[in-house]
């Protein structure tokens, strides 16, 4: 890294070109670090809700509410039943009218094939068209986040389900078809790219852009480079912790949003070796300086962690602290005594070892970061990288005591899921066999409580148990939408919930 | 000459299998298990459970025994297929019949790079042996051979591309666009191969005939390039055989760095995904382009060196 920081560095002063801004008529050109492997809607269709082709029924806000969007509301009749209407006009790209009919079959369809969404929506639950643009949907058990399941990309994305039977596996026919109702059209998907060009007749008006271009590229350096040489506008994936190299680099701008969902969470192994003990965790949670690490370890392109959720949710509390004479009190007291550099219990010395991946490069700066704070407490620390860190800690194949993960607490602003599965004793990526009954009782209850003020204090009992109580996962760092723009789209704010265009996107020249 | 190509032939079925079996042996203890990888790359968002991990498991065979699977692969490949990916589902032979080329266009054209710039510097080199040209060939030799390609890549891509303005980041796959990358491999194996044929030549120009060549009155251009020339290709010739596998061991990194529609990208995600049909066909690609290369080299070492036509004869 500091070979490119470097190399990036001394190009930046000594070769930097301004690029030409963005005109009308070009496309908007966006660089991905992931390929999208075919046309199957079932398989990769999240990825055009990403890129402006595919829409959903409801849009995660950048204030962290849902709102409607090819719905025209969404109506909570009692807790078991949900009312969906459409917007009136509505078609798809080719044509085909987005009627009650259309939504309610690919309804029936994505919940019967789809075992993702089958634990987030109950199977039983029935999809009926009660007029022309209506659905109701009725669930067998409350479903207080109904909304959001409909604003997340994996589960109800609308395309035409008839169009795509027709298809009958045959991908690439879904080039020019135009099975989804969103401002650009797919007409073409290669190893190397996706083109999109204006959905003319694109119901919410005339997409800002005349198209769209996703170059799949893997390597970070050529992505950043071509957005240097002007030959993309966005580059997606960027590594936060290289900031300064984009800061000095010409034609390169490190855009930034403000919501977070998610951050870089580190899960304490609370089954065996010395995190075991709640003092431990505990101590490691108040060893680390949460601001500092946004601060200098990430130069401000991450926001301060201040508790499991952003604050910007309504449920969420600000309680980590930064106290490191309370953490070393609290070794103290569990009897882990200082003798040198490293704290010892019965000859044993106190030292974690930390597991990151390579997938994620700014786990290193951040992992180094820990390893000091842990130092200054007089906690050894052995840090750890692995090809999949889920595989890895889930199956038992290493010794592991904590691990850093990107992860969402709020993804789309549900928190149900990543609580039943990361938290919840009989959760499927419960890495550590993490138990408290209480936390059980309270994520059941949440699954099903409807009442907005009465969900609050259920997620603001678990943040405290997190902390105060029971710890097991934290935010190190919230992490900020992010991507890197050229100069002409210097303005570009990250979409939220992987949003990256929409049919208003567009540099400042042509807006 | 056609008992030599026959020989090679039946190596080069030997050296594949070797190697195939050498990989199928050594994929297993890879950490991760494939049924999970696949699972995870086609639904990230789900976990899947123990019974859908063994199922897949079972579908995929990684149940039976090693011998028992590798048997079926053989068999199966030597009737020409080659599996289907388990990442992409698609058979490994279309997908690789796809990219091949593009590799085999890169790789080509930074072969016949590597080979001039090699012969060039080292008869300069050798020419003007301790004098400001040789050493200036041997500071590029020694740093060459020290920087690992991607960084000259880097390097090219950030001052030739961005700054200079020469070519584009984003190549698009047309073959204009292989001429930088292709340099750039050349450049980089040029670096040891001009330091060994350099060495070669120096010994060839202190052997006998060469003196004898000088003390009859030829000049030394002359005697390097006719007399000494012949005589030091061969452990040049070797080094360019032994090194094929190498260059197109070491594409996917300069693939994807130069963003080059080859097998690059494609074989290192088969690798994290521990896609073994895939891996399994990219060696046997590897040991296939090794062996045919090594047997070129044979047959133009045999053309070049009378002493080895007598051998044969």
């Amino acid at each position: 890294m500091r070979h490119l920081a470097t190399t990036l560095a001394l190009a930046a002063l000594t070769f930097g070109q301004p690029a030409p801004a963005q005109e009308a008529d070009q496309p908007i050109r966006v660089i991905t670090s992931f390929q999208i492997d075919s046309m199957d809607p079932e398989s990769e269709g999240f990825w055009f809700q990403e890129f402006g082709v595919a829409e959903l029924l409801m849009e995660f806000q950048r204030d962290g509410s849902v709102a409607p969007w090819l719905a025209e509301s969404l109506e909570q009749v009692d807790d078991l039943t949900w009312v969906i209407t459409l917007n009136k006009g509505v078609t798809f790209q080719n044509g085909r009218q987005l009627d009650a009919d259309a939504v309610k079959r690919l309804m029936d369809f994505r919940l019967a094939n789809k075992a993702s969404l089958q634990g987030v929506v109950p199977p039983e639950t029935t999809f009926d068209v009660t007029g022309p643009l209506e659905i109701t949907v009725k669930t067998p058990v409350p479903l207080p986040e109904f909304p959001n399941v409909l604003a997340h990309e994996s589960y109800f994305l609308i395309y035409d389900l008839d169009a795509v039977e027709a298809a009958n596996g045959d991908w690439e026919a879904l080039e020019h078809a135009g099975i989804y109702t969103g401002p650009y059209e797919v007409t073409d998907l290669t190893d190397a790219a996706l083109t999109a060009t204006r959905n003319e007749n694109y119901w919410r008006g005339t997409p800002a852009m005349p198209g769209v271009t996703v170059t799949f590229v893997t390597d970070l350096n050529a992505r950043v480079l071509a957005i240097q040489n002007g030959e993309g506008d966005i580059a997606l994936y960027p590594q936060i912790s290289a900031k300064p190299v984009y800061d000095a680099t010409p034609n390169v701008n490190l855009a930034l949003g403000d919501l977070s969902t998610g951050g870089y969470a580190a899960f304490m192994n609370t089954e065996e070796g010395p995190l075991a003990d709640v003092a431990v965790r505990r101590a490691l949670m108040k060893s680390i300086d949460y601001a500092e690490v946004s601060d200098a370890v990430f130069r401000g392109a991450t926001a301060e962690a201040e508790g499991l959720y952003s604050t910007a949710f309504p449920w969420a509390v600000a309680n980590y602290e930064h106290d490191p004479e309370e953490a070393a009190r609290l070794l103290d007291e569990a009897g882990w005594t200082l003798d040198g550099d490293i704290r010892t219990k019965d000859g044993a010395p106190l030292t974690v070892k930390l597991v990151i991946y390579p997938q994620q490069p700014d786990l290193v700066p951040l992992s180094n970061a820990l390893q000091a704070y842990l130092r200054a407490l007089g906690v050894g620390t052995e840090i750890l990288s692995v090809d999949d860190v889920n595989e890895a800690i889930t199956s038992g194949s290493i010794d592991w005591d904590m691990a850093l993960l990107g992860n969402g607490s709020a993804t789309v602003g549900a928190v149900q899921g990543f609580l039943a599965r990361y938290l919840a004793s009989d959760g499927n990526r419960n890495y550590a066999g993490y138990s408290n009954a209480r936390m059980d009782d309270l994520i059941a209850a949440l699954a099903v409580e409807v009442d907005k003020t009465a969900r609050n204090e259920i997620l603001r009992e678990i943040q405290g148990i997190l902390v105060e109580d029971d710890p097991y996962v934290f935010n190190v760092t919230m992490l900020r939408p992010r991507a890197l723009v050229s100069d002409a789209w210097s303005t570009y704010e990250p979409g939220v919930a992987w949003r990256h265009i929409g049919w208003q996107t567009a540099p400042d020249a042509v807006r | 000459m056609i008992r030599v190509a026959l020989r090679r032939l039946a190596q080069a079925a030997l050296t594949a299998l070797a190697a195939s079996l050498l990989v199928w042996a050594m994929l297993p203890l890879a950490p991760g298990d494939p049924a999970y990888r696949i699972l995870k790359s086609q639904a990230p968002e789900h976990e899947p459970t123990p019974a859908e991990i063994a199922d897949l498991r079972e579908d995929m065979g990684l149940d039976r025994p090693f011998p028992v699977r590798y048997a079926a692969w053989l068999g199966r490949v030597v009737q020409g297929d080659l599996g289907v990916s388990w990442r992409t589902g698609q058979p490994v032979s279309d997908e690789i019949a796809r990219r091949l080329p593009a590799t085999l266009t890169l790789l080509g054209l930074a072969l016949a790079v590597s080979v001039l710039v090699a012969l060039a510097l080292a008869l300069i080199s050798a020419a003007f042996r301790d004098r400001w040209p040789d050493r200036l060939i041997r500071a590029y030799t020694q740093v060459g051979a020290a920087l690992p390609t991607f960084l000259f890549g880097l390097l090219a891509l950030q001052y030739v591309v961005v700054g200079a303005g020469v070519g584009r980041v984003l190549s698009g796959g047309t073959l204009g666009m292989a001429i930088l990358p292709a340099l750039i491999i050349g450049v980089d194996r040029a670096a040891g191969w001009t330091q060994l044929l350099r060495a070669s030549l120096i010994d060839a120009m202190n052997s006998g005939y060469a003196q004898v060549s000088r003390a009859r009155g030829a000049r030394s251009r002359r005697t390097l390039l006719i007399h000494a020339l012949p005589n030091a290709a061969l452990p040049f010739l070797t080094a360019i055989g032994v090194s094929i596998g190498a260059l197109l061991g070491g594409s996917p990194i300069i693939e994807e760095l130069f963003t080059w529609p080859g097998l690059g990208s494609y074989t290192l995600a088969a690798l994290t995904a521990r896609d073994f049909p895939v891996i399994q066909a990219f060696v046997l690609v590897s040991a296939g382009l090794y062996v045919v290369s090594s047997l070129l080299i044979d047959l133009a070492a045999i053309a070049i060196d009378p002493r080895l036509r007598a051998a044969r004869a």
